[in-house]
């Protein structure tokens, strides 16, 4: 017990060699930040768009979901909620203009979320098309 | 009778529960993968959410390769299945339920969050069917009929990785100021105090002209001081958005490390800047060293960040409307801003540690470390961050002076026991909370409080142990670590003495404190820095006259230059069980692993002997040692105001 205290002191004073410079500790600096907030609170992006897209023809009354859920994204996660409402006129066109529209949110820190409710079917190549 | 919903009924179905709701003669359609490809080219990270039948059929419908965001996929159902209609069994439903739910806990995964609406809808089993009496229907071969299952399994699939990979995680953003409306171009969210351009992810502060009364997510406004270090990477060829997205895929508060600056040189030099809290997670590696400790952004990033945005080098990050109108949009980011870490970093506040011997002295370094000031270039390289973390706990709520001046005298909550012997911050409160956190109600008692002022005479004499001289190996706090927790509980008495010791016997030394706390061999340059509750654990001064008499005599052994042993208590002998001990050289009686330390600890007693006394003779010793006035070293750590174990 003793010997060994006296070890570690002895240990203690004189520093070992110098070592040669190690290489990249890139996991060490990860695995202590991930040590650091096991369960952190925060957000990466700076900003969340989301889109919630429905149709005119609203024949399923998905809007009561879609409003619940814009409410969640909105009030609850303060994430920027747009709606829209694809019409019965032109739709690809419309739709197209819209998500352009969008997109101009389009930035490396930022998150998109898309949410379509409708009807959707399988268009003669197997391809998935919407209607309302 | 189920009605389908956002279907269109195929053969395979069973009619029986469905009706047939024929919308094949619709003519308003639109196909979905045009709308995703645009979604699929965007930099950002995408999340879809198909409510709809058919919704796992939808694949990639391009080849892009090295896109920057992650695109993930949760849709209601697989591929020819019909989707639930809008009532509880629905997508919808289960997801809001669980976004709701997931709001108030944690940051959580696409991944975590489709299986949790996955667990939401699969928690519903389907009851039997009844006849009109009330019996239970069977199937003429005598099966249970049970009514349909109508819940449908969502699908999580990955639409594009990103290049490392990462996910989506979603997370409530942090309420702050509502952004100026409408205002795309003055980028009024931009404080000064996140101007690190490109590479503060979240520093890049948004309005956008949607901006109605949206909150927007803010920064935290980080804690200082904070590190800076310098690391040497091997692979030469680490582009800075490399580690930007890095930087990114650690977890969200790791968002707190920054680059403040990327040399090309023998190996990548590369300067970040973390928090506290994060350095001293760090295990050690030569790879890094310690630069200084800093209390604000880098100053010299927000000038040229505002110069490179009036010269539109830097593109606004939020007049993404406008970037064509510039000849370098955000596409362009990246050279500029390579382009502007070296300049800027050049002009750095903190010098660049190329410059070693000076660089750790410079302005902000200086102003909080002198510590690391020594002439050794040893702990330069390889910086002792266990035992600074004692100190840099408190220094990370010490307000801290540019002038390192004798520490105020605040008055700070003493420690309890498991505080004090964790080297945690304690409250103050009885039981404190981190006793209540951790059950240890009962021994959340304060540390014995000692005597913690000092006189005054203490700081000149701080300096002096500065020039012990070279041949003192690399002062030792270089090769510090905490101090073994063998010696937590008594080392506040321990090393109580060292500082005055050290002087007063000049080239004795009282090695007891060594032993027990190291921190005690250093304190008199960290003592300005560390909080008052801490002051006798690194060496704060104590009265000559010992205040703690022990309870019984110390083991204790004395010994002359020569490593023998001159005199020893009672106790010594009894525990070292050999007889006698008196007049044993020190290697003899350790381990043969510990004698090639003793020596090599003798010559530099004598090494800083011969240069602080050179005309210095030892005494002639007698045979008998006893009661002789002749200098000796006491090793063990006990000692007269200490208790030993």
């Amino acid at each position: 017990m003793i010997l060994l205290e006296m070890g570690s002191f002895v240990f203690h004073l004189l520093p070992t060699t110098h070592p040669s410079l190690p290489s990249i500790p890139a996991s060490n600096l990860q695995a202590a930040a991930k040590a650091a907030w096991p369960k952190q609170e925060g957000n990466r992006y700076s900003r969340v768009c989301v889109i919630l897209l429905s149709w005119v023809t609203d024949d399923l009354g998905v809007a009561s979901e879609v409003q619940r859920l814009r409410h969640v994204f909105e009030d609850m996660y303060q994430f920027q909620v747009e709606v829209y409402q694809i019409p019965d006129e032109k739709p690809d066109r419309a739709l197209k203009g819209r998500i352009l529209e969008f997109l101009s949110n389009d930035q490396d820190s930022s998150l998109l979320i898309f949410y379509y409710a409708g009807h959707a079917k399988r268009g003669q190549n197997g391809e998935p098309l919407w209607f309302p | 009778m189920v009605s389908v919903r956002r279907a269109i009924h195929n053969s395979q179905s069973d009619t029986s529960n469905f009706s047939d709701r024929n919308r094949q003669s619709s003519l308003i359609t639109v196909p979905s993968s045009g709308i995703q490809t645009f979604l699929e080219e965007a930099d950002s990270d995408v999340l879809l959410l198909y409510d709809c039948c058919h919704s796992a059929a939808i694949t990639t419908t391009g080849d892009f390769q090295g896109n920057k965001g992650v695109k993930e996929v949760i849709s209601a159902c697989g591929y020819e299945t019909i989707a639930p209609e809008v009532d509880e069994h629905s997508f919808t439903n289960a997801l809001i339920e669980t976004l709701a739910m997931l709001s108030k806990g944690t940051p959580f995964s696409v991944g975590e969050l489709h299986s949790r609406v996955l667990s939401c809808l699969k928690c519903w089993t389907a009851s039997l069917l009844y006849d009109d009496d009330g019996k239970v229907l069977k199937t003429p071969e005598g099966n249970l009929v049970s009514e349909r299952q109508p819940r449908r399994t969502p699908i999580y699939s990955i639409l594009r990785e990103s290049t490392p990979r990462r996910s989506i995680v979603f997370a409530p953003l942090t309420l702050a100021q509502p952004a100026p409306e409408g205002n795309t171009q003055a980028n009024p969210s931009i404080t000064p105090s996140n101007a690190t351009p490109g590479l503060d992810i979240d520093g890049k502060a948004i309005s956008s002209k949607k901006s109605k009364k949206r909150k927007r997510a803010h920064p935290k406004e980080p804690s200082w001081p904070q590190i800076v270090l310098s690391v040497r990477l091997d692979e030469a060829e680490l582009e800075i958005s490399t580690w930007r997205e890095w930087i990114r895929s650690l977890p969200a508060e790791a968002k707190d490390i920054k680059i403040e600056g990327m040399y090309k040189s023998f190996s990548t030099l590369l300067l970040i800047r973390m928090p506290v809290s994060i350095w001293n997670l760090l295990p050690d590696n030569g790879a890094y060293s310690f630069v200084g400790y800093v209390t604000s952004e880098n100053l010299s990033f927000q000038d040229l960040e505002t110069q490179a945005w009036s010269e539109g080098i830097l593109d606004k990050p939020q007049a993404t409307k406008n970037a064509n109108e510039h000849p370098k949009g955000i596409s362009s980011i990246q050279e500029p801003l390579k382009d502007t870490l070296q300049k800027s970093s050049i002009s750095r506040d903190t010098t660049p540690f190329e410059s070693e011997d000076e660089g750790l002295n410079s302005k902000s370094t200086s102003s909080l470390s002198p510590s690391f000031s020594s002439s050794s270039t040893w702990h330069k390289v390889f910086p002792p961050p266990s035992s600074t973390t004692l100190i840099l706990k408190d220094l990370a709520n010490t307000p801290v002076s540019t002038k390192p001046k004798r520490r105020e005298t605040g008055t700070l909550a003493l420690a309890c026991v498991p505080c004090k012997r964790a080297h945690l911050r304690c409250d103050g409160q009885r039981p404190c909370s981190r006793c209540l956190a951790n059950g240890k109600e009962d021994a959340c008692v304060e540390v014995q409080s000692k005597k913690r002022s000092r006189p005054r005479l203490r700081d000149e004499s701080e300096s002096r142990y500065e020039g012990v001289g070279t041949g003192y190996p690399a002062l030792p706090e270089a090769s510090m670590r905490r101090p073994l927790s063998l010696y937590s509980t008594g080392e506040a008495f321990m090393a109580s003495g060292s500082g005055d010791t050290l002087h007063r016997s000049g080239q004795y030394r009282v090695l007891k404190s060594q032993i027990g706390s190291m921190p005690g061999l250093i304190a008199p340059r960290y003592i300005d820095y560390a909080s008052a509750g801490d002051t006798n654990i690194y060496g704060g001064s104590m009265p000559l006259t010992p205040r703690i008499l022990p309870p019984q005599e110390p083991i204790c052994a004395y010994l002359t230059m020569e490593m023998q042993i001159a005199k020893t208590t009672q106790n010594f002998g009894d525990t070292i069980a050999l007889q006698p001990i008196v007049g044993k050289k020190l290697q003899d009686i350790l381990s043969p692993n510990d004698q090639e330390k003793v020596l090599r600890l003798q010559r530099t007693f004598e090494e800083e002997r011969r240069e602080r006394e050179p005309n210095y003779v030892s005494p002639i010793f007698l045979n008998n040692f006893e009661d002789k006035s002749y200098p000796v070293r006491r090793i063990w750590p006990g000692s007269d105001r200490a208790t030993a174990n």
